[in-house]
């Protein structure tokens, strides 16, 4: 295995089925992508070479603007609920409790379910007569909370944040435990016996040296609130008059709606910038010395 | 082994959930892709006439339709089945179903690849135009004016919307008027009579209210719906000179007739004419609360009427009436459009088999099916028997002729991007928002959709 290996070209034929798949299903149409975003077409052979205009034209519009707006609330949302809460969940589950691996199992189911589906599902549990939200508002006598979630423009971000959280923090909470179950436990025997209280141990062994999977975690978390797209599709389509409008969105109605093929580059090409500047900005973040005991 | 037993059943279960989504897809679902007569797939020669050792012609033929609107379906298919029994053209039609919001994407990827059906479904005005200056849209013309027969069918004006540089792109099957369904029960018991002016709409709506019925079922989830209402409203305060003047640019969007007939819907939300939750409901809730018998009154296009029936279980308690305009002077003016419109791609090899298939939607037959099954209203100037169709479509046919003066709906006269946003400041103003400032915003945004 050794000899096969370390010959170059076995190590090319091993990559290379995969690395051609990359080429022509990622590389070649992100590249396509940005010649496509200098120029105003509807791909139906009516195209016109714009150079920056489009970019131009992209940060003069409000709605691309509160799509960005929305998509860093939910970075931010999801961010403080895969973080903290998978990092909390996990942390319980790692001690060992009595059905911690129904737990996981529990947490996880909705991350497996396809967004579509969870879309539906949510659309009627948030439904203003007979959704389950309002249903226990009235129940618990909060009528005054009762809202229109999804249609209206001051909850609707936040209601779709809610499912966002809902959706992956089992799978967030997953990924963490299986970076907490690859520390050593001499160390924890070794805090304990120093007298560690859990929150020490949590603070000053599990957490630091977690970091590695932790950057992973946020990038993953980052990118794929800014990729988000088919819970809203399918709950608001980016409505109630785009409160809820994100960049994917977004970028399809343009392309596909308003055959504005050029623009809809030019959304994808910063959408790709964002994605691409916020794991430069967690690599940073996270960049300093390994914590090694 | 508990394990492997669990695992081997998890396994079966999954096997069978995939084999049962494939066989969906297979099914006429709504939101699927549904074959019909399904032909060899011969090469693409072009065959004409009968008789010839050639291979048959496939043409390929998408629209929307499939469970949700079965008798359309029906119809279209009854239409397919005799076309490929006749096989004038050694040419046989495949029919493929989409969901309406599926169908839009379908369309708009399959023209970017030249790659489009050889006839299919279209919306009029702005939605086809790129298509049409792209090349890639049949003219009919030459069709339709060397085939006087076919020509005469069609009534007066149904081209209009699918005419560009005098060239006729598109044949409708059917046109649609936005009528008021009403509950004649609920009228009754209320001792409420149909309304012919504003003001007697107005007190219709507050006595309903009153009673503690909701007096028009309003869902604002597709934002399509309120905005459709704006539309007909802004008909019925200014007139069609508003249309046309915002069509051909003679006004801006923040013409004041456009503020007024914004205030005119608020007028309708302050007096609750609405539910409660209108904002949140989805288009299928809307028609339910309606045929639950729930609201008194329901503002829909007439492609909704054999739904409408449907929920009802009957026409017993469904009356009709046309919205009444705010300035009486402007009574005529309403939307009507052209429904059902179907056009035949530029790369179809048998051009002469499809435009056939085309005249075939419009015979007679096919079109007091369609009038008689789905309760629609006819492109074409046929006469039928009254006693055929059901109580709810011969009024609306009455309906039809009191609409001198049609308005085109905005997201297919504009298009996606402003047609779309008078969607959307349409349901902002029925959530409260000023209707000054929407309409200024809106012209902000056309502008700079104009600059791009």
């Amino acid at each position: 295995m050794d000899k096969i290996l370390s010959k170059k070209k076995y190590i090319a034929l091993f990559v290379g089925p995969a690395f051609l798949m990359y080429l022509l299903f990622g590389l070649i149409p992100i590249l396509y992508n940005l010649y496509l975003s200098l120029f105003k077409t509807n791909l139906l052979g009516d195209s016109t070479f714009v150079g920056l205009k489009n970019y131009i034209h992209l940060f003069q519009d409000q709605f691309f603007r509160q799509a960005v707006a929305n998509n860093l609330k939910f970075v931010l949302g999801s961010y403080a609920a895969h973080m903290l809460l998978a990092l909390l969940l996990s942390n319980i589950l790692f001690q060992k409790i009595k059905g911690s691996r129904l737990f996981q199992s529990v947490y996880f189911m909705p991350s497996v379910i396809c967004g579509t589906a969870i879309g539906m599902l949510w659309t009627f549990i948030y439904h203003p007569d007979f959704g389950l939200v309002n249903g226990f508002l009235k129940a618990v006598g909060l009528e005054s909370s009762v809202r229109i979630w999804l249609a209206d423009e001051k909850t609707v971000i936040p209601a779709l944040i809610v499912v966002t959280m809902w959706q992956f923090v089992g799978y967030h909470m997953v990924i963490q435990l299986a970076g907490m179950k690859n520390i050593d436990a001499v160390l924890y025997e070794a805090a304990s016996i120093d007298g560690a209280s859990r929150w020490q141990q949590f603070t000053r062994i599990t957490f630091p040296l977690m970091k590695p999977i932790l950057k992973i975690d946020s990038v993953l978390i980052v990118t794929g609130s800014l990729k988000l797209y088919d819970l809203v599709a399918v709950t608001t389509s980016g409505g109630p008059n785009h409160a809820s409008e994100v960049l994917s969105t977004y970028m399809f109605t343009q392309g596909f709606k308003a055959l504005k093929f050029g623009y809809s580059s030019t959304i994808a090409t910063m959408l790709l910038v964002l994605c691409i500047g916020a794991t430069l900005i967690i690599n940073l973040v996270f960049s300093g010395k390994k914590t090694d005991y | 082994m508990k394990r492997k037993i669990l695992a081997l059943l998890l396994g079966v279960a999954m096997a069978v959930t995939a084999a049962g989504c494939k066989g969906s897809d297979d099914a006429a679902a709504g939101t699927g892709k549904a074959t019909a007569d399904a032909a060899e797939k011969g090469n693409d020669a072009d065959a004409t006439g009968a008789g010839e050792d050639k291979p048959e012609t496939v043409l390929t033929f998408m629209a929307v339709g499939g469970s949700n609107e079965q008798a359309f379906t029906d119809v279209v298919t009854a239409a397919a089945d005799l076309f490929n029994a006749g096989n004038d053209f050694n040419a046989k039609i495949e029919l493929e179903w989409y969901e309406n919001e599926q169908y839009k994407t379908k369309l708009a990827t399959l023209m970017t690849q030249n790659d489009v059906t050889d006839i299919f479904f279209t919306w009029e005005a702005g939605f086809m135009e790129d298509y049409v200056n792209s090349g890639k849209v049949y003219s009919l013309s030459e069709g339709l004016n060397a085939d006087s027969e076919w020509m005469g069918r069609f009534n007066d004006g149904v081209f209009d919307a699918v005419t560009f540089d005098s060239q006729i792109y598109a044949v409708p099957m059917g046109q649609a008027i936005v009528p008021v369904y009403y509950n004649t029960q609920m009228f009754m018991d209320n001792n409420v009579e149909v309304p012919t002016t504003w003001e007697e709409f107005m007190n219709a709506v507050k006595t309903f209210k009153d009673a503690g019925v909701v007096p028009v079922s309003m869902a604002c989830q597709d934002a399509w719906v309120p905005g459709q209402l704006l539309l007909e409203l802004s008909g019925g305060a200014a007139g069609k000179e508003l249309f046309d003047d915002i069509v051909t640019g003679k006004t801006t969007w923040d013409d004041p007739r456009y503020v007024e007939t914004g205030e005119l819907l608020q007028e309708m939300v302050t007096a609750g004419a609405f539910p409660e939750s209108f904002l949140g409901l989805a288009y299928d809730e809307g028609r339910s609360l309606f045929t639950s018998q729930k609201a008194a009154m329901y503002p829909m296009g007439t492609w909704d009427t054999s739904a409408v029936i449907e929920g009802m279980g009957g026409t017993d308690h469904i009356g009709v009436f046309l919205l009444p305009a705010k300035n009486p002077e402007y009574g005529d003016v309403h939307i009507a459009s052209v429904e059902k419109l179907f056009a035949v791609s530029e790369k179809c090899e048998n051009k002469e088999a499809a435009m056939a298939f085309l005249k075939l939607l419009s015979d007679p037959k096919i079109q007091e099916k369609y009038i008689v099954d789905c309760g629609a209203l006819s492109a074409t100037n046929l006469q039928i028997d009254e006693s055929k169709v059901d109580p709810v479509t011969a009024q609306i046919m009455k309906l039809q002729g009191q609409v001198k003066k049609a308005l085109t709906p905005m997201d297919r006269q504009f298009g996606a991007n402003v047609g779309g946003e008078f969607n959307n400041i349409s349901l902002a103003i029925a959530g409260g928002k000023d209707a000054k400032e929407q309409f200024t915003a809106l012209q902000k945004y056309a502008e700079q959709e104009a600059e791009q």
